[in-house]
């Protein structure tokens, strides 16, 4: 008899499902529920508030090229660099404490935002997270009043350094225009009950199959007259007894 | 119907009778087609040897109810217990265990085989017992009266079958391979693995026995080639053999 041929059938992985099935049910339908209750009892929620910001591009050009779209994407990058650091976090800081009572380090903010750009376009997205809705909202309505002007005095301050008339120009016009204010979201945005499910759901399944089918791949137990084929190629098989009971 | 596992394993010792399923039936008449045709080495009837690879394959039972498939036909048939360890052909055969048998012929306490063959009921089957436990089985299997015996039996038999003990248990049924004209390996479904059988036959290779084939045993109706084709059922209610299939069998109940 040969030795075991590590080979796999199609319906080798259907005979694993066949068995593995009723299981393979539980499993998924335990792992839901657990999901269920954990994300909707245990997981903290979190709200979000967007600001949309457009970038505006004061260089005069008669037409639109590629190393405009190129320079504003570009400018993009970096007013979100200029949002995300100190130089807007600690105004932003004071600003919640002053106006809204809400204490936050300038730390503590940052880990609040994301941002996110659209491609080949002069949009980008400032996105505050907090487990308060309320202070979502503040958060992003601060940025959206504070962020513009602190971006314009940079570029102002860039600009009157040069000497060149177009720069001079630039001293007065906006760097970003909010194009989109924030909006108190009471539904939260975190975390996601059928998203949680679906990885539930997929984890579970393919989690108790792949046991399934490693004991059956190593299974050496001879159960049919096609694993005694399977194996030998040598004897033939000359008897196929059926099981039977003494009567 | 149950699977069958180590567990909740049953051992069978029954021959085939009017009760029995009829897929079962025509498995035996199918196994003694298939090994109708094995030579003997040298003259006289053709000597099998069943063995398997472990314990509770069932081979006592696939050789009993082979022997009685044979006698059916009308040739003279002989089946030997050669299992002086833990026989069981009594529990077919209905004589008492340690009636004297093969031990007591090898070891010369009886000088005649003739002395200790057991009639059956059916006139062309008698049976060898094992004989008592003796001390030194292996040896009484390795010295000259065995093959002397098996001579002879040759001239008087159409066929002559020999049950032994597990190869992967003891080596009996290897260190006669000399006498033997072809070995039948019983694999039991749900129960042997391929590690064992591949030792077991290893050993029947080494030696350079003839492999007559594998017997699948104890297959379960619903997942061996029985599950459709040879099921008692189809044929009671659909096919033209029905009238060989006219006893409704726990298999087609089930």
């Amino acid at each position: 008899m040969n030795k075991e041929k590590n080979e796999v059938s199609i319906s080798f992985f259907w005979s694993v499902l066949r068995r593995s099935w009723l299981v393979l049910l539980i499993a998924v339908v335990i792992a839901s529920m657990l999901t269920g209750l954990i994300t909707q009892f245990v997981l903290e929620k979190k709200y979000s508030s967007s600001v949309t910001f457009y970038v505006v591009n004061n260089t005069r050009t008669d037409y639109i090229s590629s190393s405009y779209l190129s320079a504003t994407e570009q400018l993009a990058n970096d007013y979100i660099d200029i949002i995300c650091s100190d130089t807007v976090m600690i105004p932003l800081s004071e600003h919640l404490r002053d106006e809204h009572g809400i204490d936050y380090s300038a730390t503590a903010l940052k880990k609040k935002v994301s941002t996110s750009t659209k491609e080949d376009s002069s949009i980008f997205y400032i996105k505050i997270t907090d487990v308060n809705s309320e202070h979502a909202y503040i958060i992003a309505s601060s940025i959206s009043e504070i962020a513009p002007q602190i971006i314009k005095d940079i570029v102002k301050d860039w600009a009157t350094q040069s000497d060149s008339s177009e720069n001079t120009a630039k001293e007065s016009a906006d760097c970003v225009k909010v194009i989109e204010q924030p909006k108190l979201d009471a539904k939260h945005d975190s975390p996601s009950l059928i998203k949680n499910l679906a990885i539930a759901v997929l984890l579970s399944a393919s989690g108790v199959y792949a046991i399934f089918f490693l004991i059956a791949f190593n299974d050496t137990v001879i159960k049919t007259e096609e694993d005694i084929k399977k194996y030998t190629d040598k004897y033939p098989l000359i008897g196929v007894i059926p099981y039977w009971e003494n009567n | 119907m149950k699977k069958i596992t180590k567990k909740n394993i049953k051992e069978v010792h029954s021959l085939i009778n009017d009760e029995t399923p009829f897929a079962v039936k025509e498995s035996f008449s199918m196994l003694r087609t298939n090994i109708l045709y094995t030579r003997s080495k040298g003259d006289g009837a053709p000597v099998f040897a069943i063995t398997s690879a472990g314990e509770s394959s069932g081979k006592s039972t696939v050789i009993a109810n082979l022997s009685y498939a044979f006698a059916n036909t009308s040739k003279k048939v002989l089946l030997i217990d050669g299992d002086m360890r833990c026989p069981v052909q009594q529990e077919f055969f209905g004589y008492k265990k340690g009636t004297a048998g093969l031990s007591e012929v090898l070891s010369g306490i009886v000088k005649d085989w003739h002395d200790v063959v057991v009639k059956t009921d059916n006139s062309f089957m008698e049976v060898i017992p094992s004989g008592h436990i003796p001390p030194n089985p292996s040896e009484l299997l390795l010295g000259p009266e065995f093959p002397a015996i098996i001579s002879e039996l040759k001239r008087e038999y159409d066929y002559v079958f020999i049950d032994f003990p597990p190869i992967g248990v003891i080596a009996d049924a290897v260190s006669v391979a000399n006498v033997i004209d072809g070995y039948i390996f019983v694999v039991r479904a749900n129960i042997s693995d391929t590690v064992t059988v591949n030792d077991a036959l290893a050993n029947l290779e080494n030696v350079g026995a003839n492999i007559v084939g594998i017997v699948l045993n104890d297959v379960n109706y619903k997942d061996g080639a029985f599950g459709g084709k040879y099921s008692g059922k189809k044929y009671s209610k659909y096919s033209k053999y029905s009238k060989y299939a006219d006893v409704e069998t726990k298999l087609d109940k089930e």
